[in-house]
């Protein structure tokens, strides 16, 4: 689970399992609470 | 390796008159030079420079380390903690060596706890040897990465890959914005104070100790966010808090 940026490719990949998402940096970052908030779906606490 | 010996006093006339070398000049003290300990040879004192470097360079221990795989510094001892807020407006240097050296690709960090609209960016700056603290530009760094989930975040190196020495001080330098003012939270190491600084840094007796002060886990320099500094032209503080000693992943290329 987590954000990659690639800067060097313009893109930002957010995984978590097998689920998977690419955007730009620019769309990313213009709106990366809402992206995030949408994409990754809260895992059980560590122990 | 050329050794030359060299006569205290040299005689005059040995090729005329009787041809006989004056007793003082066999006699006297000889000078070797030539020779000496490993210590004392530079780099000049080889015969090729990749023999010089074979013997000076650090020596790389433990397994290779995998492309494509991530690594914490091997000072990274300890357990790892839910973290600690960062400030904005202030650089964190977190001091790590390497046992094996690697090439790195990009950098990470876990986020654990979010701050919405903020962003860090994270880098590696080597190390002022007669001072231990961090000098220059960054060897390697990231642009801005979003804070906006509590997850882990990585980055591209800036440029080209980055290859870390084994056995060399180097600061990890971890930098929030000002929407991220005390609300982002990074992943550190517990046991801080004994993991990093102490053991490689080094300072007074109550900085590296758990007692009063808490001991010290890193070095501080305040700077809006921005543009990575040089860091000699920083004002370096240390500062308390055994903690804060952030975990920077490596990723090996």
């Amino acid at each position: 689970m987590g954000v990659h940026y690639n800067h060097e490719q313009n893109r930002v990949t957010l995984t978590q399992g097998e689920r998977r998402e690419e955007y730009t940096v620019e769309d990313f970052d213009a709106n990366a609470d809402a992206i995030c908030a949408a994409f990754f779906i809260p895992e059980p606490e560590e122990e | 390796m050329a050794v030359t010996v060299g006569h205290a006093t040299a005689a005059t006339g040995v090729d005329s008159g009787d041809g006989k070398i004056s007793k003082n000049a066999w006699n006297e003290n000889h000078t070797i030079t030539g020779l000496g300990t490993m210590a004392e040879a530079t780099a000049a004192d080889y015969s090729t420079t990749a023999q010089a470097n074979a013997l000076y360079t650090p020596k790389s221990r433990g397994p290779a380390r995998l492309a494509g795989n991530w690594y914490f510094p091997e000072s990274y001892t300890g357990t790892l903690a839910a973290g600690i807020a960062m400030a904005s407006g202030i650089i964190y240097y977190c001091p790590f060596v390497l046992e094996r050296a690697i090439t790195v690709s990009d950098l990470g960090a876990r986020i654990t706890t979010l701050a919405a609209s903020g962003n860090i960016k994270l880098a590696i700056y080597a190390n002022d040897a007669s001072t231990n603290r961090p000098t220059g530009t960054p060897i390697a760094e990231t642009a801005s990465i979003s804070t906006a989930s509590a997850v882990n975040v990585s980055a591209d190196i800036t440029g080209s890959n980055v290859a870390l020495a084994a056995d060399t001080l180097y600061w990890a330098a971890f930098w929030a914005d000002g929407t991220a003012a005390g609300t982002v939270i990074l992943q550190t190491n517990t046991t801080a104070s004994v993991s990093g600084f102490s053991r490689f840094v080094g300072g007074a007796q109550d900085e590296i100790s758990s007692g009063a002060t808490g001991g010290v886990s890193y070095v501080q320099s305040s700077e809006a966010y921005g543009t990575w500094p040089d860091a000699a032209s920083e004002s370096l503080t240390v500062t308390s808090n055994a903690n804060r000693y952030y975990a920077m992943q490596l990723k090996a290329a």
